[in-house]
């Protein structure tokens, strides 16, 4: 009996692709699609720019796939190429681009309208907030405080400094102190 | 803000620890990130994982295609029905030439009458070799002429690439380097006077075949 490809380790997949197995990318793709994604709208605060930015990551990786050092923590390789991507964005984009972007807080269907206003408005807000931090603030705030992750996890996974991190979670919630005030 | 609030949110005090007077800003922070997490997706859209292995590049998908015969290729090429490859690298050139001719009805724009019921979108390849560029967008009569559909350099090659859904029909476009060099396809097989002294590239998307 063989392991079906969603049993098998990181890093036997990534053997797979590399030596010919196309297919097996897409058992990569499904695993850490939702995290990538999560991260980039996060970011972004943007859902159709998270899904070009996961799809160009995605396709980074393919093509670079041999030199992943790791293959057993591709997951976290495939993160940092997300992560520099959803900066890049931060940094080009202009204040225009944003504007035309902000269209996206549409209700679901099971959404009562009222509530769901709200929620956009909030979004609204919340992303309004964010966008003027740095893109290090705001990856490391998304990272410590919406992600979850420990600074040693954050260290790991940014190859920073624990300090360093801190200082920009500090930082950010110096600057989300205007925004905290709506929350008395 | 005070140093005793941002250790208790760096993990590194309990609640009780922290003076009276901060445990209700603390607590307000709770709330907004709480709130924070709540406002994002969970999972990605259903459409992503065939995006992404829809777009995944040739010279891994299809390893073979290398030694095809160069019509062969024309000819692959056009029985995929959603890629359309503008401007493509240098050795992909004939080929992409050669299947738009093909994918055109004589030459001709689609007729209002010839689009698909269904408002069906063509994927279209952007791509444009500037090895100097930090970065670099494509802007059109599809996009307000707004450079905000951004190509990505992915080897760092200075090989800019971008895909775009666009709709069966003729399009003007132009790249716009580092947010402000207007630059024209160089590849482009049709241009027009944009009335300003530059041209702009036309793209001409023919509407998809229908399986009857």
């Amino acid at each position: 009996m063989t392991a079906g490809a969603s049993e098998q380790s990181d890093g036997t997949v990534v053997r797979a692709v590399l030596n010919g197995n196309e297919g097996a990318y897409a058992v990569l793709v499904r695993r850490y699609q939702d995290t990538l994604y999560r991260h980039a709208e996060r970011m972004t605060g943007q859902p159709d720019e998270a899904m070009d930015i996961v799809q160009a990551s995605f396709v980074k990786g393919y093509q670079s796939l041999e030199t992943c050092r790791d293959a057993e923590r591709v997951g976290a390789w495939f993160f940092r190429i997300t992560a520099n991507q959803c900066k890049d964005y931060l940094k080009n984009r202009r204040r225009k681009d944003v504007k035309l972007a902000e269209v996206d807080s549409l209700p679901s269907e099971n959404d009562d309208p009222e509530e769901s206003a709200q929620r956009g408005e909030l979004k609204d807000r919340i992303n309004e907030a964010l966008d003027r931090l740095s893109p290090d603030e705001r990856e490391a705030f998304v990272l410590k405080h919406i992600e979850g992750l420990s600074y040693h996890e954050m260290s790991d996974t940014l190859d920073a400094s624990i300090p360093a991190l801190k200082m920009r979670v500090h930082r950010a919630r110096e600057s989300l102190q205007e925004l905290l005030e709506e929350y008395r | 803000m005070r140093r005793e609030l941002q250790t208790y949110l760096d993990g590194e005090m309990s609640l009780n620890e922290l003076p009276a007077e901060l445990r209700e800003e603390a607590e307000r922070w709770e709330r907004l990130v709480g709130d924070m997490r709540e406002l994002n997706a969970e999972r990605a859209p259903t459409e992503l994982e065939q995006l992404v292995l829809s777009s995944l590049p040739a010279r891994r998908r299809q390893p073979a295609a290398r030694r095809q015969p160069a019509l062969r290729r024309a000819a692959s090429w056009v029985a995929r029905p959603r890629t359309i490859r503008i401007s493509p690298l240098a050795g992909l050139a004939a080929a992409a030439a050669i299947a738009l001719v093909l994918l055109l009805p004589r030459g001709e724009a689609p007729t209002p009458q010839a689009r698909p019921e269904s408002g069906a979108m063509i994927y279209v390849q952007f791509v444009l070799e500037a090895p100097s560029a930090n970065t670099v967008a494509v802007a059109g009569d599809f996009n307000d002429w707004s450079p905000n559909m951004v190509l990505t350099d992915p080897e760092g090659d200075g090989i800019w690439t971008g895909r775009v859904a666009l709709k069966p029909g003729v399009h003007q476009y132009m790249f716009v380097i580092d947010g402000t060099q207007w630059t024209t396809d160089p590849r482009a097989d049709r241009y027009t006077d944009d009335g300003f002294g530059n041209r702009n590239a036309v793209l001409v998307i023919a509407q998809p075949t229908t399986r009857s």
